[in-house]
């Protein structure tokens, strides 16, 4: 068995759309590195939808993605981000990390998304 | 920069557009544009088959298109593949809202 990193990773971008793919590449990177294959396509969605809510609520001078490597899985958390960004919206970023990954809270200034691996 | 194509596959009535790539922030405006000019002069398929990511700035701004199309009495056709448009679709529960079809030729007839 290979050896699991420890991390934890972290990504600092500037609120610029153009990120957008750097984050996504980012935690799908590190989610198949840790074996999380299934999820790629999920995790991808997820922090793409927190950074954008983040880059649009025009308070962050930088936003960060970290991913903590957890025995049973992974927790990526993005930041700042506040309760309530976009919720004048039809699609709130929070009721759709949820729908994608239970558990899914705001805390710390940010958003935080445990991240459970099947077979982990 | 960004990591969307969009091409016009058909120039008759409907227009059939085809994007491929990634639909986010960085790349929405530039659908948002084709689909605003295409639908000011009828009807407009879309093929979504080759999208390999869409979030939801992706869908507000199909959506919105298809509220363009349909104040115009023009019709927006999407066709789709199983993949992430379905999956975003399908999570925020607005499939029923969008014509959907899973081949273009089911597209053009329809719209």
């Amino acid at each position: 068995m290979s050896e699991r990193p420890v991390g934890p990773f972290e990504l600092r971008i500037p609120p610029d759309p153009k990120h957008l793919s750097t984050a996504r590449l980012f935690i799908s990177s590190l989610a198949r590195v840790i074996g999380l294959d299934d999820l790629v396509d999920d995790l991808r969605l997820a922090v793409s939808e927190a950074v954008s809510a983040a880059i649009l609520s025009g308070s962050a001078e930088e936003i960060v993605v970290v991913g903590a490597i957890a025995p049973d899985g992974l927790t990526v958390a993005v930041k700042p981000l506040a309760e309530g960004v976009r919720s004048d919206d039809r699609f709130d970023v929070g009721s759709i990390v949820s729908a994608l990954f239970d558990g899914a809270r705001y805390e710390d200034g940010g958003i935080v998304i445990p991240v459970a691996g099947s077979e982990a | 920069m960004t990591h969307l194509s969009i091409s016009e596959e058909r120039s008759d009535d409907p227009i059939v557009l085809k994007a491929v790539g990634e639909i986010d922030l960085a790349s929405a405006p530039e659908l948002e544009t084709q689909l605003t000019s295409g639908l000011a002069a009828g009807s407009v398929v879309v093929n979504l088959t080759e999208v390999t990511f869409i979030d939801s700035t992706g869908l507000r701004v199909l959506l919105a298109a298809h509220e363009q199309a349909t104040e115009q009495g023009h019709k927006l056709g999407l066709v789709v593949a199983t993949g992430p448009v379905t999956k975003l679709l399908s999570i925020t529960g607005v499939d029923g809202h969008l014509h959907l079809f899973d081949s273009v030729e089911a597209a053009r007839s329809n719209v």
